[in-house]
């Protein structure tokens, strides 16, 4: 449908406005300044297609000022071609008549235009035909339609929108994690704890390798240890070998001395006739031999004592072992005795601590079974009603307030219907309105009026200048009246006889006057003036009726009486409203009943969770969470004391049985030492095994020696009996070998020699008994000979040889400490915590990690879906309107923002738009620029009202929608709207002569221009003359410029 | 290489009997979060090498076969490696052989525990290079022979089986080896090394196959037979029920008799709530949590076990507000460990694992709005080109390399609910 001719008969301040051949034209541009009529033009076209709104003259507010009946006609041109015309007009009731082109004639009312279609006036006023004080949103039920019938209903009211959901998703993901290493997440936090406990880790791993060097060192040590003890021995050996043959190489080269020196002195030992020498020598030998045997027997006796040890040497020996570890266990004793005292200290103040907390919660100390409770107590149980207490603590108050409010609420209602005035004061109030409505027109009459007198009066001094006429014509028409009344007066003074002449003279001199008044200038002038006279005068008087001043404005009065009028006519309303606000008083005390009934009612829950603990009244009174947080941390210092106790316990039970073991073998070995623990005693212990083992060691050395010893005296009896005989057979020989019978002399040669053998002998004999094994340490000095050891040491030699002893002492006590320091460090190390402990806590970490990751990754998952979902929603179900939009959008403001979505929420419907360049959608509302959303507008009603039309597509009229666009926006909405013209008529308004020419030579727009909106009249000059009104053509002429243009005469008619 | 040899055996073989165990892990960690349940379970671990002990003196099989992993080579500490030698060399001097294929945790790599470490007699360890041990009884007859390859590195994904000896004609021999069987059940948990199949198993002529490296107790051979005897002791959550050693009867002719003798006390177990739906608050969830561990411990019988429990809420709740707080779950998994204590509970844990809110999905599919599009999308996440605009950019939890598809469809259980649940505004069960 399209508009062929426009004709405004009187429509607000367009009078007589006119404009043809429109409909061949896709762009129209309406171009005006300020205030000259393009909104009254929109409304024209929306009373055309829909007829009058309102439908009453008095109250429509485009009816002219001059009082007459709004009204004009337009031919329309349909999609067919065919054309009709249609007048509508405003006098009593709306009157609208449509003429087809065949020129048969229906009445049409105030009803629309058939070929609106489905588009109803509020859709064309919201969607086609925008006013410009509202070029943001479409109201709620332009909404409702195009959900309706375009959104396919899509709106659930049930459903958070996809922005808001996956914002909640999202937000609730970047609290698990972030990308972003700053972002505090929880895995942030669990990965920070997570690195900190890699670095107890390292120290575990570190530690578990150095106990694994440890045993390694340890190892080669304990072998270093066994090869110095090894060379010890050996040089110990070689020192004992050389004092141990040295004595017996001596001794036998002293007898093969005196062996040597007897047979130089007696060449053949037979001079047995010496025989009292050799007796005497034999005799000697035989002393010798019996010493001897009894020597030895001194020392055997003192070697089988030293083989028997002593009882306590035994049972000392016997506890070895225990002794060791009770040494060894000394210093962590005394550990554990300080760290037992440190837990008592630690578990008495936590005890103080948990009493001082338990006198703020509880009206008397817990006992054990109470503390038991205390450690049962559910507290999730507890949590729980404790924050539905807590919860439901404000429950009474917010009742109350509401009850307020309820009453203040009834107060109100009660005060507007006691202010209804009665039925008698309607209807007076009913004659007030009509008279004030009456008076009102009357003076709106006189104002105009008196307007159009000022302005005659004006044109009138200004005709009366230009044609040089006299002043006034009245006078001369009454003094034309006077000379025919004259005239006339001269019958009575006897021209009666001319009356003939006298009564025609008297008729022409009063024709004459008659039309000297009838054609005077001022005529209409006076006639107003008079008629204003007129109308002011009973407008005074209404004034009067009413008790105005004549200064006061009518229009105050006029409102508060139709206000009156309203509040009586709302008087069903207020009663029922104050029946509704006395029963929400009700309902609101009731609630703060019942809230302070399940307020108790939650307290005796709590106070039944605590019963069997004396839980002070106070703590009851007032609700809060402190109770939870005093009762935890009473629980937390509970179990702090019960794991202080357990620990104590377990120590002091450790070092009681190590007190138990010391104090057993000290009754074993019957010699505790007075006034010390039995702990204490284990460094005695030590000493006492110490010289055991050397007791033990001396009786295995005598067990050795013995059987030897045993040996040789047996070996020095048998001597003495040989020498015994020895005596006897020699003083016979020696008797007979004294060669002058005197064995004497030979005796004395004898005796000396004899006396070297036996010296010999007594000394092998000697050597003998004082080296049993004399033969083996004789064969074993000739291996060492024969090894080249000399077993004759120089005193330097036995030096170096002890001094070598004491470096390996030396060198193996160091190791020894070394071994104890390792094995103290691998014990240290072994008591630590261990690797897979550390590794264990780390894996639980690590598992909580995963577990954030994959939390995170669902949220963000869900969130992408809903995305994805939306976003097939969204091409699914808003395609077609949606898309068109988009589209607009984009051509509009150069591609730069392509997509426009809708969003339904909470009720209430939102617009979006997205630029090209970025993923996230822009709400259409601040910040965004006036102009870019006003562009979004422009785009979607567009595109709507090319979804919305029925058969015959509307015209788009568009009031002034670009006002502060740049010029290449401008430039890009002359092209859409020239592309949509095609297919619509589109009626652009605007205030802007740039756009106004942009569209022209862009697209070849019709521009239409108004006339400027006429300017205040000037004071009306009382000393220029009465003129009338004349208007040169060439004037109206200068006003427009275009030759479609009404003319300055039609839009002058009355 | 041959650790003994019985050259004038004669006669038919009689039965072999023998234990089967892999997998102990010593020392290997515990992911608790409690510093005492992990000193519990680690001892749990070192008594149930005990038992394992126990069990060969009790019925003095012929040989002790261990396929690998006996502990972990670089946690392994030194009281541990005390009590493991000496349980091993009471087992040994009481004449049972024991057989050990070193698996990837317990290497033979030159340097490593498992070499340095000074195994008692009687204690047979193979690494990389096969071994053969001949199993005699009382008499001195070669009943048996076992022939075992373990592991020279942690990372021997190479196959081992062309080294191993053919069997010999009637002497039943048994193969040890810590291997990889594909498409074993639990197999995609563990790596791939050493990997073997049932054609393998059949080609070497031997009787039986006692393998380790998967934890999961299954046969995965027939003939001949081949078994995983499962983990020793439970490692975690994805190690539930019984865990102990296999005791094999290889009869002269036949199939071999297996009996599972379960050996540790410790279970892991995540018992399901199947009333979870109708749980309205935590007092009930704790009531429920409670009925299920009862259910367990009757299925289970013993009444000595010792539990580590965990329950996922999952699926539509009443009570899905709290249960969707990790603060409320982590208290009411104390107060259960607190309460089932004395039922031989360790460690309670309760977990979000999904858990929603309860909404009939049918009214929503295929309806004209945002929620009946979403099912429809989560309904078609199957399709590869729609998961990919469901994936988000970055992946907090998806290894390098890692399938990312397998591992979104993976946490996507029950998305649809979950999708309700953040579309909803007020959810009508």
């Amino acid at each position: 449908m399209r508009i062929d001719r426009l004709e405004i008969e009187a429509f607000g301040q367009l009078v007589g406005w006119r404009a043809e051949n429109l409909s061949g034209q896709p762009l129209l541009v309406v171009h005006g300044a300020n205030e000259s009529g393009k909104t009254t033009l929109r409304e024209f076209l929306a009373t055309v297609l829909y007829g009058f709104s309102p439908g009453e003259r008095g109250e429509h507010p485009y009816a002219p000022w001059n009082g007459e009946a709004p009204g004009g006609s337009a031919v329309l041109r349909l999609l067919d071609g065919s054309s009709f015309s249609l007048e509508r007009r405003l006098r009593g009731a709306p009157e609208g008549r449509l003429t087809g082109s065949d020129g048969v004639a229906a009445a049409l009312g105030n009803r629309p235009l058939p070929a609106t279609g489905p588009v109803g006036r509020a859709t064309f006023d919201d969607v086609h035909a925008a006013r410009r004080d509202a070029p943001d949103g479409l109201r709620e039920a332009t909404w409702a339609l195009v959900r309706e019938r375009l959104l396919g209903g899509t709106a659930a009211p049930h459903l958070r929108s996809t922005r808001e959901a996956a914002a909640g998703l999202d937000a609730r993901a970047a609290e698990l994690w972030q990308g972003s290493r700053r972002a505090r997440t929880r895995h942030r936090r669990l990965a920070l704890q997570t690195r900190r406990l890699q670095r107890t880790r390292d120290r575990a791993a570190a530690e578990l390798r150095r106990m694994l060097e440890l045993r390694e060192q340890m190892a080669g040590k304990a072998w270093h240890l066994r090869g110095m003890q090894e060379q010890l021995a050996e040089t110990r050996a070689r020192l004992l070998r050389a004092e141990r043959l040295l004595p017996v190489l001596r001794g036998l080269a002293a007898v093969e001395d005196l062996r040597r020196r007897a047979a130089a002195a007696v060449a053949q030992d037979d001079f047995e006739s010496d025989a009292r020498a050799w007796l005497t020598a034999l005799r000697a030998d035989a002393r010798a031999a019996a010493e001897r045997s009894a020597a030895l027997a001194t020392e055997i006796a003192t070697h089988e004592q030293r083989t028997v040890l002593s009882l306590q040497d035994q049972a000392v020996l016997a506890a070895e072992d225990e002794i060791r570890t009770l040494v060894g266990e000394g210093a962590v004793h005394q550990q554990d005795l300080v760290h037992v005292n440190d837990l008592v200290r630690e578990r008495d103040a936590q005890e103080a601590l948990f009493r001082e907390r338990c006198s703020n919660v509880f009206s008397a100390e817990l006992d054990g079974s109470r503390r038991e409770t205390l450690a049962r107590l559910g507290l999730v149980e507890l949590r729980a009603r404790v924050s539905a207490w807590v919860d439901a603590s404000g429950g009474p108050e917010l009742a109350r307030e509401e009850l307020r409010q309820a009453k203040e609420y009834v107060r109100t209602c009660e005060l507007d219907f006691e202010a209804i005035p009665s039925s008698d004061a309607e209807r007076k109030l009913k004659q007030r309105e009509e008279t004030l409505r009456v008076l009102q027109a009357r003076e709106d009459a006189w104002q105009a009026l008196k307007k159009d007198v000022d302005a005659a009066k004006a044109a009138l001094e200004a005709a009366a200048k230009r044609l040089r006429k006299p002043k006034s014509s009245t006078s001369q028409a009454a003094g034309l009246f006077v000379a025919a009344g004259s005239t006339l007066m001269t019958l009575a003074f006897g021209a009666g006889d001319a009356w003939w002449f006298v009564v025609p003279m008297a008729a022409g001199i009063g024709w004459f006057g008659w039309r000297t008044l009838r054609h005077r200038v001022e005529t209409p002038v006076l006639s107003d003036e008079a008629r204003a006279a007129s109308t002011r005068l009973e407008c005074l008087k209404l004034r009067e009726q009413l008790g105005l001043h004549e200064f006061e404005t009518v229009a105050g009065h006029l409102e508060k009486a139709r206000e009156s009028l309203a509040h009586v006519a709302a008087r069903p309303e207020l009663e029922r409203r104050l029946v509704q606000a006395r029963q929400r008083a009700d309902d609101a005390a009731r609630r703060v009943a019942q809230r302070e009934q399940e307020l108790d009612k939650l307290r005796q829950r709590v106070a039944e969770t605590l019963s069997a603990l004396p839980l002070l009244e106070s703590r009851l009174q007032q609700p809060g969470q402190d109770l939870l947080h005093d009762i935890e941390e009473l629980r937390a210092t509970l179990r702090e004391m019960t794991r202080l106790t357990g620990e104590q316990q377990a120590v002091a039970l450790r070092a009681k049985e190590r007190e138990a073991r010391a104090t057993r073998l000290a009754e074993r070995l019957e010699s505790a030492p007075s006034g010390r623990s039995p702990m204490e005693a284990s460094a005695i212990w030590h000493e006492r095994l110490q010289l055991a083992l050397a007791a033990r060691r001396r009786a295995e050395e005598s067990g050795r020696v013995l059987p030897t010893l045993r040996d040789k005296g047996r070996e020095l009896e048998a001597a003495l009996r040989v020498a015994q005989e020895s005596q006897r057979g020699g003083e016979q020989r020696l008797a007979r070998l004294a060669g002058d019978g005197r064995p004497e002399s030979g005796l004395n040669v004898l005796e000396e020699a004899r006396a070297w053998r036996a010296q010999a002998v007594a000394a092998e004999a000697a050597l003998r008994c004082q080296f049993p094994d004399w033969q083996e340490r004789a064969a074993e000095a000739g291996d060492a000979g024969n090894r080249g050891e000399t077993l004759d040491l120089t005193s330097e030699q036995r030096v170096a040889l002890n001094d070598q002893i004491g470096q390996l002492e030396t060198g193996m006590a160091r190791l020894r400490e070394e071994l104890d320091a390792l094995a103290r460090e691998r014990d240290e190390l072994a008591a630590r915590r261990p690797l897979s402990d550390v590794d264990g806590e780390l894996a639980a970490l690590h598992d909580e990690r995963r577990r954030v990751e994959g939390r995170h990754d669902r949220l963000a998952a869900l969130s992408g879906l809903l995305r994805l979902a939306d976003e097939r929603w969204r091409e699914r179900w808003q395609a077609p309107v949606l898309a068109t939009a988009s589209a607009h959008l984009s051509t509009l403001t150069g591609g730069l923002w392509e997509r426009l979505t809708v969003e339904t929420s909470g009720g209430e419907t939102r617009l979006f738009v997205k630029r090209r360049d970025a993923e996230t959608l822009h709400a259409l509302a601040e910040p965004l620029s006036r102009a870019l959303r006003s562009q979004a507008w422009l785009a979607l009603r567009v595109a709507l009202a090319e979804q919305l039309d029925g058969n015959e597509p509307l015209p788009l009229v568009l009031d002034d929608p670009c006002g502060d666009w740049d010029a290449a926006r401008v430039a890009n909405a002359a092209g859409l709207l020239a592309a949509v013209g095609t297919r619509r008529q589109v009626v652009l308004l605007t205030g802007q002569e740039s756009v106004a020419n942009l569209f022209e030579s862009q697209v070849k727009a019709l521009v239409l221009r108004l006339p400027a909106a006429p300017v205040a009249p000037p004071t009306p000059d009382p000393t220029a003359p009465a003129t009338t009104r004349v208007r040169r053509k060439d004037d109206a002429r200068r006003e427009g410029s275009h030759k479609d243009e009404p003319r300055p005469e039609d839009a002058q008619k009355p | 290489m041959t650790a003994s040899h019985d050259e004038d055996s004669a006669g038919p073989a009689p039965t072999l009997r023998f234990v089967h165990c892999s997998d102990l892990h010593l020392d290997a960690p515990f992911a608790a979060a409690d510093a005492a349940v992990r000193g519990r379970l680690a001892e749990e671990a070192r008594a149930t090498l005990r038992r394992l002990c126990e069990l060969c003196l009790a019925e003095r099989p012929a040989a002790l076969l261990i396929a690998g992993d006996l502990f972990d080579d670089e946690r392994l500490s030194l009281s541990t490696e005390e009590l493991l030698v000496s349980e091993l060399s009471r087992v040994a001097q009481a004449g049972v052989p024991v057989v050990l294929a070193c698996g990837n945790h317990d290497n033979a790599a030159p340097g490593g525990r498992c070499s340095a470490l000074a195994w008692p007699e009687g204690v047979h360890v193979a690494g990389s290079e096969p071994l053969t041990v001949d199993l005699r009884d009382a008499e001195g007859r070669t009943v048996g022979r076992v022939v075992a390859v373990g592991h020279g590195s942690a990372h021997e994904t190479a196959s081992r089986l062309s080294a191993l000896p053919a069997a010999e004609e009637g002497v039943p021999s048994v193969v040890v080896l810590h291997g990889h069987v594909q498409g074993a059940r639990g197999a995609f948990r563990h790596e791939p090394l050493s990997p073997c199949g049932p054609e393998d198993f059949a080609a070497a002529g031997h009787r039986y196959w006692a393998l380790g490296h998967v934890h999961e107790r299954q046969q995965v051979g027939r003939r001949p037979a081949a078994h995983y005897p499962g983990s020793l002791l439970a490692r975690g959550f994805d190690e539930p029920g019984a865990r102990g050693a296999l005791l094999v009867t290889l009869p002269p002719k036949g199939e071999a008799r297996v009996e599972f003798r379960p050996l540790s006390l410790l279970r892991f177990e995540m018992p399901a709530l199947p009333g979870l739906p109708a749980v309205r608050d935590l007092t009930e969830l704790r009531a429920a949590c409670m009925a299920a561990f009862e259910a367990l411990r009757e299925q289970d019988g013993r009444p000595d076990a010792l539990w580590m429990l965990r329950f996922e809420l999952s699926g539509p709740c009443a009570a899905a507000a709290d249960c969707q707080r990790d603060e409320l779950l982590d208290e009411l998994g104390d107060e259960l460990t607190a309460a089932l204590s004395s039922f031989g509970v360790l460690g309670v844990q309760v977990r979000d694992a999904g858990v929603t809110r309860p909404v009939d999905l049918a009214p929503h599919r295929g309806q004209p709005h945002l929620l009946g599009e979403a099912l429809a999308v989560a309904a078609a996440l199957q399709d590869d080109a729609v998961l990919d605009r469901v994936l988000p950019a970055t992946l907090a939890g998806a290894a390098p390399g890692q399938d990312k598809r397998a591992y979104v469809r993976g946490l996507l259980a029950d998305i649809e609910h979950a999708a309700a649940e953040a579309l909803l505004r007020e959810v009508r069960p």
